[in-house]
Order: C-alpha cells, then sequence, then structure tokens
C-alpha cells in the first residue's frame, strides 16, 4: 500500500492500526459509502462495510472503498447491522472494534483518538461526544433532540454521558466480545449504553468532531424519529 | 375485530333474559347447530391430541373453550346468572369483558412470537451475511495475518 500523506500524523502504530477493525453500518448510502470506506481505508487497511439490504447500490459500491463487504439479504435495522460487523470484525481477529458512521459525518481524524485510550490499556470503551469536541453546522432542533435523548439516557440508565447518540465509538476486544445487540433498530443506541455499563468495563468519552452537512441530516434523526426510538427501546426493555 | 362482533351477535340473544326466546324447554334450530358444532370440534381437538398434532396444553385450551361454548348455548340463561353473581349487570357485558381480556392476551401472545421471529430472522440474516463475506482484492490481505 503506498504511503498516505496522513500517516505521518497518525498517533497509532501501524502495527496498532492494522489490528483496528471500522465497522460502517449502510443503508442506501451510495453516494456516500465508498468515499467515507475509501477514505477510511487510507489508514486504517481493516475496513468492514455491513450492507444493511439497501435497495440502492451500496453494495457495489463499497466494495470499491472497503475491504470487508457484507450484505444482509434483508433490512434488518442499523443496530442489526453493526452487531454483523463486530461479529465478522471478531471472527478475523480485531483487537479494536471502531463504529463509525455511513454517512461522513465522523472524521478518519478521529479514529485515533477513540482507539489510543484502549490500545494504552486506559480503558476498554471509548464513545465519541459532539458535545465535548467541535460541531459544525448542528441545527437548533438537533442539538434539543440530543439534548432531550441524553437526560433520557441519564434517567433510564443511570449513566452520566454528554452524548450518549453518536455512532462514534470504540472497544477493546474484549468488550467487543461481550456486546449483543438485541435492538435491531435506532434504539440500540441506547441498548449500548447500558451493555457499556452491565460490561463493568471501564468507558471513557472522547471529544469528536461532527459534520452536519446537508446530506448527513438528512440522513440523521428528527424528532418524532426519536420518540419512535424511545418507544422501541422501552419495549425492549420491558419484553426482554 | 370481525370475531368479536359475531361473537356479541351470536351470544346476546341467546343471554338475555327474553321471556319470547325461552317459553319452551325445545332446543332451537340455532341451539342444535352451534352445539354440534362445539361437539364436533371437541372431538376434533380430542383426535389432535391424540395423533400428535396439538400438543396437551393446546387441547385443553380447546376442549375448555368447546364445553364452555356448547354449556352456554344450550343454557342461555346461565351466562346473565354469572354476570348477575360477579355483580355485572347483563351477560352481554360480561361475554365483552372476557372477549377483551382473552383479544389482549392474543395480542401479547402474538406480539412475543412476532419478536421472536424478528430475531431468529436477524440472527439468519446474520450467519448469512458473515458467510457471504465479500473481501476486497484491492487492499492487501489482512486475513493471513490473523489466520486461525
Amino acid at each position: 500500500m503506498p504511503a498516505d500523506d496522513n500517516t505521518a500524523d497518525c498517533i497509532l502504530s501501524e502495527n496498532v492500526r492494522r489490528d483496528v477493525f471500522v465497522v460502517i453500518a449502510a443503508y442506501n448510502e451510495e453516494r456516500a459509502i465508498e468515499e467515507v470506506a475509501g477514505g477510511v481505508t487510507k489508514l486504517y487497511p481493516n475496513v468492514v462495510v455491513v450492507d444493511d439490504g439497501s435497495r440502492d447500490r451500496t453494495f457495489q459500491a463499497a466494495q470499491r472503498g472497503a475491504s470487508f463487504v457484507l450484505r444482509h439479504a434483508v433490512n434488518r435495522g442499523q443496530g442489526a447491522a453493526l452487531q454483523t460487523g463486530i461479529a465478522f470484525a471478531l471472527s478475523k481477529g480485531a483487537k479494536f472494534i471502531v463504529t463509525f458512521d455511513a454517512d461522513g459525518q465522523h472524521r478518519v481524524e478521529d479514529i485515533q483518538h477513540m482507539v489510543a485510550p484502549i490500545a494504552k490499556r486506559d480503558c476498554d470503551i471509548t464513545l465519541g461526544s459532539r458535545f465535548l469536541g467541535n460541531t459544525i453546522d448542528m441545527p437548533t432542533s438537533r442539538k434539543i433532540t440530543l439534548k432531550l435523548g441524553m437526560l433520557f439516557t441519564r434517567f433510564v440508565s443511570q449513566i452520566d454521558l454528554t452524548d450518549a447518540h453518536n455512532g462514534f465509538r470504540a472497544f477493546s476486544r474484549r468488550a467487543a466480545e461481550k456486546i449483543d445487540i438485541k435492538l435491531d433498530r435506532m434504539a440500540h443506541a441506547s441498548e449500548i449504553i447500558d451493555i457499556v455499563q452491565a460490561t463493568g468495563l471501564p468507558y471513557r468519552e472522547i471529544p469528536v468532531e461532527i459534520r452536519y452537512t446537508e446530506y448527513s441530516l438528512a440522513k440523521g434523526q428528527s424528532a418524532s424519529g426519536a420518540f419512535r426510538i424511545v418507544i422501541q427501546y422501552l419495549l425492549g426493555r420491558v419484553l426482554q | 375485530m370481525i370475531q368479536l362482533t359475531t361473537l356479541i351477535a351470536e351470544i346476546a340473544p341467546l343471554s338475555t333474559p327474553d321471556p319470547a326466546h325461552q317459553t319452551s324447554q325445545h332446543a332451537t334450530l340455532f341451539q342444535i347447530i352451534l352445539v354440534a358444532g362445539a361437539a364436533f370440534l371437541l372431538i376434533a381437538t380430542i383426535v389432535a391430541v391424540i395423533k400428535g398434532w396439538a400438543t396437551r396444553r393446546e387441547g385443553l385450551l380447546w376442549a375448555v373453550v368447546c364445553v364452555a361454548a356448547g354449556v352456554t348455548v344450550s343454557n342461555p340463561g346461565i351466562i346473565g346468572k354469572l354476570a348477575k353473581g360477579l355483580g355485572i349487570g347483563r351477560g352481554a357485558d360480561l361475554l365483552l369483558y372476557i372477549a377483551v381480556v382473552v383479544m389482549l392476551i392474543g395480542f401479547l401472545m402474538v406480539y412475543t412470537r412476532l419478536r421472536q421471529i424478528r430475531r431468529e430472522m436477524t440472527l439468519l440474516v446474520r450467519e448469512l451475511a458473515i458467510r457471504d463475506a465479500v473481501t476486497s482484492s484491492q487492499t492487501d490481505t489482512p486475513d493471513g495475518r490473523h489466520a486461525t
């Protein structure tokens, strides 16, 4: 692989980077996935894209950018797709697993900050927080929805986080082995927080930058979507 | 819903203490058909359990339903008496309440089953996705390093 100009700036050694598996769940992301996955692949050779039964050409586009592409035969939701990617990464011997969004709102540069504390064995799980870091062009409505989500998490899961609903997370192998996402759809974000707490493994929040673009906003959750997620999550907790 | 409305329509006129319908002790044609139907279902249930098509628990549940149907159809007053005993005004009301409770239990059972099927489907889809994973040739193969 040709040396990339970013490589020099990366605080992780090449050996560590080869042990990192970046899992990206993609649903109807043919426009963004090749560039997003390709951007990650430059620094991290092991990128796992899980095409969650997209109706467009996400599967084909992902193969031009990622080293591993998996396809759900039918759409099962983001939580299910992430779990598939995590299971696959573990089967390939991943030592660190990072979950990354497919719509380009996360920055490749932030992956190193997510993985470094785990590589140094300071903690087993890192959770990206957009409220600790810079956030570019976040609309007020999105901000209010996220803050409410955070209060909800604080109340229901008894955990104090600044940003509970960020798709940017990193896990050590032993943490990833304990993760079994059962809520297939969007409510998995709250579920992961519960799992993180249940594992008893040390976690830390890491400031990350989120870029809000027209594309990523259209792909994100609206306030009504957030309400639906709360219902799914609560039903899941009651009926587990 | 269709089941509920027809159920009420069928049972309500029988359970109301209407003297016009209860003058004679002779069974009406309606009662004969329904009792015969209930008896047939009861026999079918017993056969199904013997042949192993249904579990004993399912068979018992159906048998209770069949016997209850037969008894209430042949003695229309019984539900009204039962309702009065429970402090519910009319027999039709008691039937409505029972129907609502049974339906809610039914919905919950179907929902639980649906969740279970969804879960199994996800596990199946995951299994297939991992089995058929595409490894892109354009990057250097990290497979070899982690070969198990």
